[in-house]
């Protein structure tokens, strides 16, 4: 038996709705695959546009980091910029997605009964797909320029996750932020731009630590740990303490946590938004 | 428990709130904030509207354009949240509200049709072993591979009845998709109603064809702006709803109702 009763901004059953949502794994991911096939990423070509963007756009961080700091660069810098690019491509793409996943999709959610959470999830599954090739790109330059193959690599698995966890819990703000201002979509690239220089993308970790005694603040940025440790570990083989790793975790699920509060809390009234 | 209603509206109002400005966004929301009030427009859609859909009962709908129906439907779908009031709904619902499938009419009616399975929840399995029988029954085999946005109304409307009446639904919602079907299909899809009646545990149909709803249902309701005029056997029903549509006058027409 279920029971409809006034929209009171509330929460749907947590259980249920995660049980409705893994039920719907399936849907996420065939939906991912034929908008991909729509929108020909899953051909070589379509796989080279989407690694040509970001990787424009780290030859021009890369001049531009070469002309400001005069050539003195940390060790591994182009693997480290391309790194860090990669994944903030992947986040500025799933966030940009996701954004528009539930206002494209008026007709849908007013005729039709399903978990609206699938939605931006099928968007930034997605995003995680199209990163794919460019992981590829990126190990084949770790092994040309960078420190080469080593099993320490393998950390970077369990940061890619943190990441992951991270670009869903964004993805349901900036899908809820659409619903009722409709211009989020459109200020999210600056947005995103602000926040790549935010994080060590272009300098390393270690050169904000050596500029002054204070440096915990720079963990406010959930996203400055997570790659910190992902760039540290793929452009240096460097290893990270258990403390960096809570700190990039506990980030990661205060975000999806937001995230998920902010569209379940708010999801009853999509129908009479879009 | 099989006789307690399979569909309980009680006493459900719904309205939209539609702002004036075309769409919502950030800088308008802060330029207008402490101006108190924005410009909403509002529009009762629905209004304290009771009723109950027993077991097997087919339940027909009529009224005027605006008159709420689809409102209603979407209601009972769980799809909007009524304002006040409470809706009770037994079971698994199918609904095909405005042409059901249609993720993306960039996409194939095969992709459509998959897609519509599992997100109803079904499992793949399910969903492929349902596909060969949908595809059969709407008979635009040779379609299925072109995206949805080539296919003519009446083929949209196939699909969309195939995909919701083989998902063995116990509630099966269908807003005017049998009104865009040629004769041909309308038979069909006729014949497939009945053949649901028994198996599934109620239906509520939308249409403006007077002849479908007094062919398929057992009780009609009459809707006019949000409120339920009459509802009772289909005959009394649709005398009553065409007198109206001749006089236009709801009061004239209940007088010797
Ligand atoms: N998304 C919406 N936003 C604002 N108002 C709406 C919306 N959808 C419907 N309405 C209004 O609600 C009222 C009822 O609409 P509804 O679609 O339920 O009518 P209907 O009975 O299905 O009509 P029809 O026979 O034309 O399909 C109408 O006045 C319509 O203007
Ligand atoms: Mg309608």
């Amino acid at each position: 038996m279920r029971v409809f009763k006034p929209f009171k901004a509330g929460f749907p059953n947590f259980r249920i709705y995660l049980a409705q949502i893994w039920q719907r794994k399936a849907f996420i991911h065939e939906l991912s695959l034929a908008e991909r096939r729509l929108e020909h990423l899953d051909t070589v070509f379509g796989a080279i546009w989407t690694i040509l963007s970001p990787m424009l756009m780290a030859a021009i961080y890369y001049l531009l980091v070469m002309v400001l700091q005069g050539g003195h660069k940390p060790p591994n810098f182009l693997v480290h910029l391309l790194a860090g690019v990669f994944i903030f491509n992947f986040i500025s793409v799933s966030a940009m997605r996701c954004a528009r996943s539930i206002t494209n999709s008026g007709r849908l959610i007013t005729n039709a009964n399903f978990p609206r959470a699938i939605l931006p999830l099928t968007q930034t599954w997605t995003s995680f797909l199209q990163l794919l090739p460019a992981l590829a790109i990126l190990l084949v330059a770790q092994v040309t320029l960078g420190p080469g193959l080593s099993w320490t690599l393998l950390w970077a698995i369990p940061d890619l996750a943190i990441i992951f966890i991270f670009a869903v819990g964004f993805g349901f703000l900036t899908a809820t932020a659409n619903v009722y201002f409709r211009d989020t979509a459109a200020a999210l690239p600056y947005f995103n731009r602000v926040w790549t220089y935010a994080s060590p993308v272009l300098y390393t970790a270690d050169q904000v630590r050596n500029l002054s005694t204070h440096d915990s603040w720079m963990y406010v940025n959930p996203l400055f740990a997570p790659l910190e440790i992902w760039s540290g570990t793929i452009a240096q083989l460097q290893t990270f303490p258990l403390h960096l790793w809570l700190i990039s975790l506990g980030g990661a699920v205060l975000f999806l946590m937001l995230g998920t509060a902010v569209f379940l809390y708010r999801e009853g009234e999509f129908a009479v938004r879009v | 428990m099989s006789d307690s209603p399979v569909i309980s509206l009680h006493d459900v109002s719904f309205t939209y709130r539609t702002q004036i400005s075309r769409k919502p966004n950030f800088m308008e929301a802060v330029r207008n904030a402490g101006r108190g009030q924005r410009s909403t427009k509002l529009v009762h859609a629905l209004k304290n509207v009771t009723f109950d859909v027993a077991q097997g009962e087919v339940l027909g709908i009529v009224g005027a354009n605006g008159a709420g129906k689809s409102t209603l439907m979407r209601a009972i779908g769980g799809i909007v949240p009524p304002d006040e009031g409470e809706i009770r709904v037994r079971g698994e619902i199918s609904a095909l509200l405005a042409l059901g499938v249609g993720f993306n009419p960039q996409l194939s009616g095969r992709e459509n049709v998959i897609l519509a399975g599992l997100a109803t929840g079904l499992s793949r399995e399910v969903v492929e072993e349902q596909y060969q029988a949908i595809v059969e029954f709407a008979e635009i085999e040779e379609f299925m591979d072109m995206p949805m946005r080539t296919y003519s109304s009446g083929m949209y409307s196939r699909l969309g009845f195939a995909v919701a009446t083989n998902m063995n639904p116990d509630i099966l919602l269908i807003d005017e998709a049998l009104s865009t079907g040629d004769a041909h299909f309308k038979e069909k899809s006729s014949q497939r109603i009945k053949e649901l009646k028994d198996s599934a545990g109620a239906m509520v149909i939308v249409s403006h064809s007077m002849a479908t709803l007094k062919e398929l249902s057992n009780r009609l309701l009459w809707m006019h702006k949000g409120e339920v005029i009459a509802t009772g056997e289909p005959e009394k029903i649709i005398d009553a709803y065409s007198k109206f549509l001749k006089v236009g006058n709801i009061n004239a027409v209940m007088e010797d109702f």
